[in-house]
């Protein structure tokens, strides 16, 4: 979607670890270390490549294969901080209604796409509105 | 007699499938009109994030990682 929309869209993420996913919440936290030295997507793109075998270990081994300044991002693993901060997270997806992931919001709203084709246009409808919103601005 | 009861019951069935659908829809849209203040501490500038600040589309995703 950003490839298609450079400079229509954004991407944010948000953490839902699921409770039933042993290692979910630590791979947030470690994600959000590794942010903090500026390489937050590169972490997350490890994450998901190791997402069947997740566990402490891991979560060093990549950070330094990531090149991490490693003293650093174990102080960062016990950040409540970042804790905190994920959290939020949990507590705003909560009050939405997320159950499962990925649960999407467009613009604030959740989105019921279920497939890349349903998400594309319900973000073109979302992009046909802001322009249309920009025009109507424009004229008034 | 059978006959007689489908008749009864699948349009009841219809409607109430209909109306959890519907509710959970209004449902959803009151959630995200009305969040409260310790969910809207959320602040979305400091999640992680790429493209464009200016961009009109902002798509946020609950993730998890295992």
């Amino acid at each position: 979607m950003l490839e298609k929309y450079p400079d229509q869209v954004k991407l944010i993420f948000l953490s839902f670890p699921l409770r039933n996913h042993r290692f979910a919440k630590k791979a947030a936290i470690a994600a959000f270390a590794a942010k903090k030295q500026g390489k937050f997507w590169e972490y997350h793109d490890r994450l998901f490549e190791n997402v069947d075998s997740l566990n402490d270990q891991k979560f060093l081994q990549i950070a330094r294969e990531l090149n991490l300044d490693m003293e650093r991002f174990e102080k960062d693993m016990n950040d409540l901080k970042i804790v905190a901060r994920i959290n939020q997270d949990i507590r705003l997806g909560g009050y939405l209604g997320v159950r499962a992931t990925p649960t999407v919001l467009i613009n604030g709203s959740v989105s019921r796409a279920r497939t890349p084709e349903a998400l594309q246009s319900d973000v073109e409808r979302e992009l046909e509105r802001a322009k249309k919103e920009v025009n109507r601005k424009g004229k008034g | 007699m059978q006959r007689k009861n489908i008749i009864i019951i699948l349009p009841l069935v219809f409607a109430l499938g209909l109306s959890l659908i519907l509710l959970d829809s209004v449902s959803a849209q009151w959630r995200t009109q009305n969040i409260p203040s310790s969910a809207k501490d959320t602040d979305l500038s400091l999640s992680p994030s790429k493209g464009s600040d200016d961009a009109p589309v902002e798509i946020a995703v609950f993730s998890c990682f295992e």
